[in-house]
């Protein structure tokens, strides 16, 4: 029964895919779509595999991932200590947790001049536009997560004599622990935007690059394939995270 | 299956025999809210013998749950002092307090044993012997089988059966219970007291039990204490005279009706 409806929802799901490549290829195809602004599905998707293929895309690649990690791997533990000391610090919280709500407000990409003349326009630029993009929601949800600390949990854990640490690792851990993912992934998401427009913004390598000069030198087929790429890229890293959070907070859902 | 919880214990000495197992002195407590300081509960004195069930009860707002916080060692008293069995509570001690709260508590991402190991985890307890005192605990109270069980997958009964049972974990000479059975339905509700008087009879530990249900308070306890309405103050001590065990039966009976409405015209005056 279960195993019916599940084969059924992917069949939907195959036909949805399969509907849309369709859908591409017969739009540019019946001139629907001027083929030369739209290149359709069976030229773009061996493009795919042919840059892969490539070792000079491959490096552009490369260098963008490596942006993307290294933004993730400072922003995380920033994001969070931030988020915990505001959380944490009634003084620190109240006097600063405004600034931060204000400045996630603000579209990162009007600061990105003020990131050049900081830091050129190379790989550091790239990591550090990254990180300021994927900041602010990650010490936001760090805050709330702490916040959604059920009260009960913790009075329970002193009413049993836990120590200080007992009650962070007992309880504020396990209860934060799915909403700072989630905050981690909506940073991730903030990141790889960013990274890729300050790349297509200025830059000598990376994915961004590429479509720039793709777009200006009006190569389609290469822009629609790195497209398709960097959309493969950007899900991977959501859907990982997405995973760790299920995990993490199987305990949410009844 | 016997289980002898009070195994771990020191058996209790000439001392501990007459001394009251809990000791309120001249508590009085105050808070600072928006408005302006108000005081909460006024010289509160109170003393339980080892081994009774003392229910506390009382119009809402009165303070009886924090009169209970206070006995647990969570809510400092503005004035005034708390004593277990001769020694002074300055804060929580869950080898001599044992504490049930109204919500079940239960943590989320644990199983039903491992939250009544909860208490044993935390004082360093190894797995192997918290597990096997939490599933005979379970077993006590109606749960073995549901032992790998998440809080989301059991009823709000059986939420608060798992709560008690983590109450009993630590064999806590003194139980404090805060509206344990409060948010459940009223057969859930009788039930419960059932048990928890089937396993208070094995074991005899000291409860106190704050409660808004009146013949609830009837049917469990030896003694009702009343209290007033802000600022809480002792009204009366009602000693609840019925023999035990106590049956379903007995609430139909005059004497228990008489008891009820006592504690219910002081109750009314306040409201």
């Amino acid at each position: 029964m279960r195993a019916a409806r599940d084969r059924r929802v992917l069949l939907a799901q195959a036909s949805a895919v399969l509907g849309f490549f369709l859908l591409w290829e017969g739009a540019s195809r019946l001139g629907l779509a001027d083929p030369r602004l739209l290149p359709p599905p069976t030229l773009v998707l061996p493009k795919v595999a042919e840059l892969l293929a490539d070792a000079g895309f491959r490096r552009h690649l490369w260098v963008t991932v490596r942006e993307l990690l290294l933004a993730g791997v400072i922003a995380a533990p920033l994001g969070v200590g931030i988020g915990l000391a505001l959380a944490e610090s009634p003084y620190l919280g109240r006097a600063f947790k405004p600034f931060f709500h204000f400045v996630a407000a603000v579209p990162k990409s009007v600061f990105l001049p003020v990131f050049i003349l900081l830091f050129g326009i190379g790989f550091g630029q790239k990591v550090a536009f990254g990180v300021f993009q994927a900041l602010f929601v990650l010490v936001i949800a760090t805050a709330a997560a702490v916040a959604a600390v059920p009260d009960e949990l913790l009075r329970l854990a002193r009413a049993n004599g836990a120590t200080r640490w007992q009650i962070w690792t007992e309880i504020h851990w396990n209860a934060m622990l799915p909403l700072i993912l989630e905050g981690l992934r909506l940073g991730m998401i903030f990141n790889i935007a960013g990274v890729i427009f300050a790349e297509m913004y200025v830059s000598r390598a990376g994915l961004g690059q590429r479509f720039s000069t793709w777009g200006e030198s009006f190569r389609m087929p290469e822009l629609f394939a790195g497209v398709l790429i960097a959309a493969a890229l950007s899900i991977i890293v959501n859907e990982t995270l997405r995973a760790l959070e299920r995990r993490a907070g199987a305990w949410r859902t009844p | 299956m016997s289980l002898d919880l009070a195994e771990s214990r020191q058996a209790p000495s000439a001392m501990t025999q007459d001394q009251p197992a809990i000791e309120v002195r001249g508590i009085t407590h105050r808070y600072q809210t928006g408005r302006g300081e108000v005081l909460a509960l006024r010289d509160i004195n109170l003393s339980v013998a080892p081994g009774r069930f003392v229910g506390l009860v009382g119009p809402s707002g009165c303070g009886k749950s924090s009169l209970l916080m206070m006995m647990a060692g969570l809510v400092r008293p503005s004035e005034g002092s708390v004593a277990v069995a001769g020694a002074p509570v300055t804060r929580p001690a869950p080898e001599r307090l044992g504490v049930v709260f109204q919500e079940a508590s239960l943590l989320p991402w644990r199983t039903a044993l491992e939250n009544v190991a909860f208490p044993l985890k935390l004082r360093g307890v190894p797995r192997a012997e918290r597990e096997a005192r939490a599933g005979q605990l379970l077993h006590l109270v109606g749960l073995k089988g549901f032992e790998h069980r998440h809080p989301h997958e059991l009823s709000g009964g059986m939420k608060q059966r798992v709560a008690i049972a983590r109450g009993f974990c630590q064999d806590p000479p003194v139980l404090l219970m805060d509206e344990p059975f409060a948010a459940l339905d009223e057969q859930t509700r009788m039930t419960l007291g059932d048990e928890l008087l089937r396993i208070w009879d094995r074991h005899r530990k000291t409860v106190v039990f704050v409660t808004h249900g009146l013949t609830e308070a009837v049917y469990l306890c030896d003694e009702v204490v009343v209290l007033s309405g802000r600022p809480g103050e002792v009204l009366a001590r009602i000693e609840i005279d019925l023999p035990r065990p106590r049956t379903w039966e007995m609430m139909a009976t005059e004497h228990f009706g008489r008891l009820r409405e006592q504690i219910w015209s002081l109750i009314r005056r306040q409201a």
